[in-house]
């Protein structure tokens, strides 16, 4: 009864449990652009996403490749009686270490920085070969990563965190967004779009699918 | 789309929480796709989350006690909490920033403590009605539970980037550390909190 890693029910049918209240369902083949819901409880159990792996793979590298330039350039400059400072994500994020609160220095370093882009590295390592029909080694383990470290990514925060300041400061001095506020807007879209296009169990059936190994 | 009229586990089946294959597996076994542990219901879901939200509850009283930044204007300043950090921010007229810090940094983790303290309790007792809603306050919190960061980084950037000397500082303060506390913790509560538990409960129990 089990081929290619996906429990079958019956001819095209696969056996679905929604992931928040447990109820079995039977799933046909998803028209194009369909979304199937739990019968119980509404949740998202799968959507069709055609074109998923070329367009998550391009969103993906346009995310990292953005990630650079918010890193190179600064977020916000102040300019106040003559003096000028200026933040990025980086030094942002290890400024409460001259203060001694490295246990915030680390939380805000994993969640802005590492995080999303070890997500994006991961999930370029998966996808890259396979849109070129083949699977890199390890790929079962750095899907895995992706999927555990997406939720602690919190660029779209951040954001919010960098208008707030932009506005809390425009009332004592001279505040100029920099490009890197730019650049991180647009991030925040690319990676956003990334995650909608993902299909993440056509991925596992695919990884499943190579691997001869299981049953 | 077909459905049986049940769920994986009175079937004898796991979902694996991370590749979503349902499979006839023993408790505690590799998932055959992709090697995570399988387990019908996340394990000491309950304790786990009782745990890490008295935790949580228990850290957000220094969080608020003590102050979180200092901001010195002309030699002016004192430290301040989050809530005079927000009081501040009305004096000053910055009515939609008070609301974004105040909801941020208040509503969402307080809100976040007793959700999971009432969906705990429904469990316990085995609460049959509000289903829907006890689901529709779980998925409230998921989709808003990661807004709380916002102080933390508001923090970092502005002690960064206020470093005017005599003109105007801004230092950071314990209460930061106290408050990712409460903000780690809290993802980590609504992240061992298992939903299905609210459908088992409201079945089991005649
Ligand atoms: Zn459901
Ligand atoms: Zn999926
Ligand atoms: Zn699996």
């Amino acid at each position: 009864m089990v081929s290619h890693g996906i429990w079958v029910v019956g001819p095209e049918r696969v056996l679905f449990a929604c992931h928040e209240c447990d109820w079995l369902h039977r799933m046909p083949p998803l028209p194009e652009g369909a979304v199937a819901r739990c019968r119980r409880c509404g949740a998202v159990l799968a959507s069709s996403r055609p074109d998923h792996l070329v367009r998550t793979l391009t969103l993906t590298f346009a995310t990292l490749v953005l990630f650079t330039i918010v890193n190179a350039f600064p977020l916000l400059e102040l300019k106040l009686g003559g003096r000028e400072t200026s933040v990025t994500l980086l030094s942002g994020a290890v400024e409460l270490g001259h203060h001694g609160m490295w246990d915030v220095v680390i939380l805000v370093l994993l969640t802005s920085l590492l995080f999303p882009i070890l997500h994006c590295v991961a999930l370029l390592y998966v996808l890259m070969p396979m849109v070129m029909g083949y699977k890199p080694p390890g790929a079962v383990w750095m899907f895995r990563v992706a999927h555990s470290i997406s939720p602690w990514g919190m660029i779209g925060v951040y954001m919010l965190g960098v208008l707030v300041a932009f506005v809390k400061l425009s009332d004592m001095a001279t505040v100029v967004p920099g490009v890197a506020v730019y650049a991180l807007a647009a991030l925040l879209f690319c990676s956003t779009a990334a995650g909608n296009a993902l299909d993440c169990c056509d991925i596992w059936r695919r990884i499943g699918e190579v691997d001869d190994g299981h049953p | 789309m077909a459905i049986l009229d049940l769920t994986a586990k009175s079937s004898g089946l796991i979902r694996c929480p991370v590749c979503a294959l349902v499979t006839p597996s023993p408790e505690n076994h590799p998932c055959p796709r992709c090697a995570t542990p399988l387990h019908a219901r996340k394990p000491s879901s309950l304790q786990k989350t009782w745990a890490l939200t008295m935790a949580a509850a228990l850290l957000y009283i220094p969080a608020n006690i003590f102050p979180i930044m200092t901001v010195v204007q002309m030699g002016q300043g004192e430290p301040k909490t989050i809530l005079a950090g927000v009081a501040s921010l009305i004096e000053t007229g910055m009515w939609p920033l008070a609301m974004i810090v105040f909801i941020a940094s208040v509503v969402v983790p307080l809100g976040k403590i007793v959700i999971l303290i009432y969906l705990l309790v429904s469990v316990h007792v085995g609460l049959k009605t509000y289903i829907k809603e006890r689901i529709a306050l779980y998925r409230l919190m998921e989709v808003f539970g990661h807004w709380s960061m916002v102080d933390i980084f508001l923090v970092t950037l502005l002690t960064t980037l206020v470093k005017m000397g005599a003109l105007a500082t801004i230092e950071p303060n314990r209460g930061v550390s106290f408050f990712g506390a409460v903000v780690v913790l809290t993802i980590f509560a609504a992240r061992t909190f298992d939903p299905r538990l609210i459908w088992d409960s409201a079945h089991d129990h005649g």
